[in-house]
């Protein structure tokens, strides 16, 4: 299959899991009991009558259905049903720059930590760095990271009082929340390179390196490298999808205003557009994220196009 | 005072008591238990037997790479007059000692390019002479062509075949003195086998090389060799030219594997396997390692290791059968 | 030199004593003897035990009940009568975090089995029927897969509302889909064995050989998902509670006990303290459990 043709392919099925996203995102939330504005408590029914009327609730449900479709086709996600006056874009514009600076950042950190972290334990199996690479892989994976949060802004803001928290000003206030973001990939990345550079170190095509009379950097750096981080690419998509979601809860706690935080907001005061914009945001960017790293390793594992 | 230590200028590799053991979390693995043989140039030297009996092993231990759990030691291990220790091995391998291993499926890189692979050992041993040029050389030798195409491509481009093609290509392009070749054809389809074979034998009568090769096939020892070695369990069992071995074999598991080749004028195909299991090389056995299957086994081959008996300047064999016939 | 008795030929009682007892083990037994040998798992599966045994029996045992208020004790630090102290109710918190050990491992252990029911069934009949059926099965996972599973749990709690049975419900149908590709890898190796081959032989129809002879050959790899996928759903199920979606008050799991505490951490750490901490443990053990079972079924490995 030439690389074109594997591009094609693969822009094509993004855009259909993306619909099929889109669609359930849209049947799940008309499935909720009650429309969106019920359970608000103080609000009056003709006034509830009125907001179906304007948001075009009272349709039936293939029209608003197709008008959601037609809509993001057109990159609109609707208004918000609890910011006043707000579209769902304005909020994302707003708040996405903020959770992009901090998740690129954690995304960042994971990998030049996480990476040669892994190898050094690979290569010095058993002795004293591997075991405290893993003391810290195994503490990364087992701490959850709003705990960490938590204890960051306690020690780092609280007590020592070197940074403070609950305000946004650029990069600066980005790194401790990126960083909290980043333990836990980077510890699952350190594992996932060592075992993998363990498995590529014993390979045959290693044995036949070194039979070659290359000497250990030149077969660990060309020959092994290579091959361990092809699934660490893989992992770039559930890596993202999971600093994405990470981010809820981090943002929360350190006060930053991005798209987190909203989303934990509108979860809160069922704001049902924004549930819905902000999930079928965050999927198109995965699914975009995906296809690229696909493109990627295509070009890295030429074994991919074959299939 | 005048000692002859080479009468025979000729040897290019000597191994004396070699041991070699593999040290996991269950325990010493003692896969080489004094095994000693030597070379000449232009050789074909064979070695069989089944497998685990320590053939891969011994020629690991040659090339140093018996990895971070072996440990080898010998007294003697020698090639053209140099001792093969750590340092010395490390600027031979892939120049004077070139190694080809059983499955060719996994033996090259999946992700290099295969003649990326092939100009690897020729930039790693500084060769005088255009690069490419020797690359394109050597896979049309091996019969990879149109080689400036068929270069560009990846491992998985490649037929089994074409694979240990590749492989020799790769082991002998620094045109060394000695090829190791571990069960070159076993991965293979049959007629893949016959034309492997005769690669190699094109190559051998080209650039005069000597080959050590390892197989569990007596036919294609009787073919290709010009000596055998017979391993069990970690040891030689016996030694000698082909015909000695193939016309007069004397160890009971020389004849043992002999009855289980099929025989060209029988009609049965079937092979009569020697009964029993191989001996565990975690607690290796105090006497003879084929004990437990012989059917001659005596009482002292439980707790003694063989004597070698000395048939000829080329044929030996370890078994206590031949001590008593003499006695 | 040797004597005649040297060469005598062996007995049968000699041969026989030549041969080395190898003890025949079933093949759990030697996984289990493997696991047995690693402290780090042995270790995990102590504190499982322990946290198991604490969660059941220390409510009944105890002078306090989880939802019981005594404003007198609001905030109380660690002491010898509430050896965690207390929240702004005066809830004991030893109490509470006993409790909340009973949510978040029914949380674990259902969402985990739903998931196991569904990823089972779902990969086993994927990869025993194969061709066409399989390709369209595992383009409906990839699917899944290119969304994260979180978003899932969050849309659904939205949708059925939050409660415990919710939380079993969502966790257990979001969090299949590994699964269901783990079975199905196993299912294709293990199809063309030679143990399957026979049983077709004999006319077992296909569902008693997918059941009765694939599917428990592969509860190895089953078992160790399984030991990722508990810790993973109290995981999540904490996450929840940080986004306000966990169980109501005045039932607490240890994601909404921690959850709670952030909310005062400045002026008391300690309420933080201890369920986080009791998160991180139990999730450590079923770490050390999971590493050490996948090592002890990998025959490569060990040995
Ligand atoms: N890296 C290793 N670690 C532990 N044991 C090994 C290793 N390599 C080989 N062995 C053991 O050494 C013995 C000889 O193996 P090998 O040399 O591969 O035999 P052969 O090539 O004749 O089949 C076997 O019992 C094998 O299990
Ligand atoms: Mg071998």
């Amino acid at each position: 299959m030439k690389i074109k043709t594997y591009i094609l392919k693969r822009t094509v099925s993004s855009i259909i899991t993306l619909f099929i996203v889109i669609t359930i995102t849209f049947f799940m939330m008309r499935a909720i009991p009650g429309g969106p504005f019920t359970d608000a408590k103080a609000i009056p029914n003709f006034v509830i009558e009125k907001m179906n009327e304007r948001y075009g609730l009272n349709d039936p449900l293939y029209i608003q259905y197709g008008r959601y479709l037609l809509n993001i086709l057109c990159f609109d996600l609707g208004p918000s049903y609890r910011y006043e006056g707000m579209t769902v874009n304005e909020l994302i514009a707003d708040s996405f720059p903020v959770s992009f600076i901090v998740g690129g950042l954690a995304l960042l950190i994971s990998l030049v930590i996480g990476i040669p972290l892994g190898v050094i334990s690979a290569l010095r199996r058993g002795k004293w760095q591997d075991k405290t690479s893993m003391i810290f892989a195994t503490l990364g994976v087992t701490v959850p990271s709003f705990v960490l949060a938590s204890a960051f802004v306690y020690i780092f803001a609280w007590h020592l009082g070197w940074v403070t928290v609950g305000f946004w000003d650029g990069i600066s206030t980005a790194i401790l929340p990126a960083v909290t973001l980043a333990l836990y990939p980077a510890a699952f990345i350190s594992r996932l390179v060592r075992s993998e550079m363990l498995e590529v170190l014993g390979q045959d095509y290693i044995r036949t390196a070194y039979a070659k009379g290359l000497g250990r950097s030149s077969v660990i750096y060309i020959h092994a490298l290579k091959n361990a981080l092809i699934p660490v690419i893989t992992y770039l998509g559930p890596l993202t999808a999971g600093i994405l979601t990470g981010s809820f809860v981090i943002e929360k706690v350190y006060g930053v205003p991005g798209l987190g935080t909203f989303f934990v907001t509108s979860i809160n005061n069922r704001d049902y557009t924004m549930i819905m914009g902000v999930t079928v945001f965050y999927s198109a960017i995965l699914v975009s994220f995906n296809m690229i790293t696909d493109i990627c390793l295509s070009f890295i594992d030429p074994r991919i196009k074959l299939r | 005072m005048i000692k002859v230590i080479n009468m025979n200028n000729d040897e290019i590799l000597r191994v004396e008591n070699l041991h070699t053991s593999f040290f996991t979390s269950a325990g010493e693995v003692k896969a080489l238990n004094g095994v000693s043989f030597s070379l000449k140039r232009g050789e074909v030297l064979g070695i069989a037997g089944e497998s685990g009996s320590g053939k891969s092993t011994a020629m690991l231990s040659i090339m140093g790479l018996t990895g971070e759990a072996g440990r080898v030691s010998a007294d003697k291990l020698e090639f053209m007059g140099k001792t093969l220790d750590a340092e010395n091995i490390k600027s031979m391998r892939g120049k004077d000692i070139a190694m080809i291993f059983q499955d060719p499926m996994t033996s090259l890189n999946p992700v290099l390019s295969v003649g990326y692979q092939l100009k690897e050992a020729l930039k790693r041993h500084h060769w005088e002479g255009s690069i490419r040029d020797r690359v394109i050389d050597i896979m049309a030798k091996v019969g990879i062509v149109p080689a400036e195409e068929r270069m560009k491509q990846y491992p998985h481009q490649f037929s089994g075949g074409q694979r240990q093609r590749l492989m020799i290509a790769m082991s002998v392009i620094c045109s060394p003195v000695l090829l190791i070749a571990d069960e070159p054809t076993t991965a293979l389809d049959v007629t893949v086998q016959a034309q492997i074979l005769k690669l190699l034998r094109e190559i051998r009568e080209y650039s005069g090389m000597s080959m050590i090769l390892i197989t569990h096939d007596l036919g294609v020892i009787a073919g290709e060799a010009d000596r055998v070695i017979i391993m069990y369990g970690g040891e030689i069992m016996e030694e000698g030219t082909v015909q000695e071995i193939f016309k007069n074999p004397k160890h009971p598991y020389t004849l043992g594997l002999m009855k289980s080749l099929p025989k060209p004028d029988s009609k049965r195909e079937r092979l009569i396997p020697i009964e029993g299991q191989p001996p565990d090389l975690l607690n290796p056995p105090e006497g003879c390692p084929f004990v437990k299957r012989c059917q001659n086994a005596m009482k002292i081959c439980l707790h003694k290791k063989p004597e070698v008996s000395v048939l000829s300047d080329t044929h030996k064999y370890s078994c206590w059968l031949e001590v008593k016939n003499n006695a | 030199m040797y004597n005649s008795e040297d060469f005598r030929p062996l007995t049968p009682e000699e041969r026989a004593s030549s041969e080395i007892q190898r003890p025949s083990k079933t093949y759990w037994a030697d996984v289990w003897s493997r696991l047995k040998a690693d402290k780090l798992a042995m270790l995990g599966l102590f504190i499982i035990t322990v946290i198991i045994l604490f969660a059941v029996f220390a409510p009944v045992f105890s002078r306090y009940e989880y939802d019981e208020m005594d404003f007198n004790f609001s905030n109380d630090p660690p002491s010898f009568t509430h050896w965690f102290g207390c929240d702004m109710f005066g809830r004991d918190l030893f109490i509470r975090v006993m409790y909340g050990a009973r949510i978040s491992l029914a949380v674990g252990f259902i969402a985990s089995f739903i998931s196991l029911f569904i990823g089972v069934i779902y990969g086993g009949i994927s990869g025993f029927i194969g061709g066409r059926c399989d390709n369209i099965m595992m383009r409906i996972v990839d699917v899944i897969y290119s969304v994260p599973a979180m978003i899932y749990v969050i849309l659904l709690m939205v949708v059925v509302g939050p409660g415990l049975k919710s939380i079993f419900i969502t966790l257990g149908i979001s969090y299949w889909a590994p699964m269901a590709r783990m079975v199905r890898a196993e299912v294709m190796r293990l199809k063309n064995e030679e143990f399957v081959i026979a049983a077709m032989i004999t006319g077992a129809s296909p569902s008693r050989i997918l059941f009765r002879h694939i599917i428990p050959n592969s509860m190895g790899a089953v078992l160790v998902t399984l030991t990722f996928s508990v810790p993973g759903a109290i995981f999540t199920e904490a996450f929840l509670s940080f986004v306000g979606l966990g169980v109501s008050a005045p039932m607490a799991s240890w994601g909404v006990l921690s959850s709670d505490a952030t909310e005062a951490l400045a002026i008391y750490p300690w309420q933080l303290f201890f369920p986080a901490a009791a998160i991180s443990i139990t999730i450590l053990a079923f770490n050390f459990v999971g590493d050490g079972l996948r090592d002890a079924l990998d025959p490569k490995l060990g040995k």
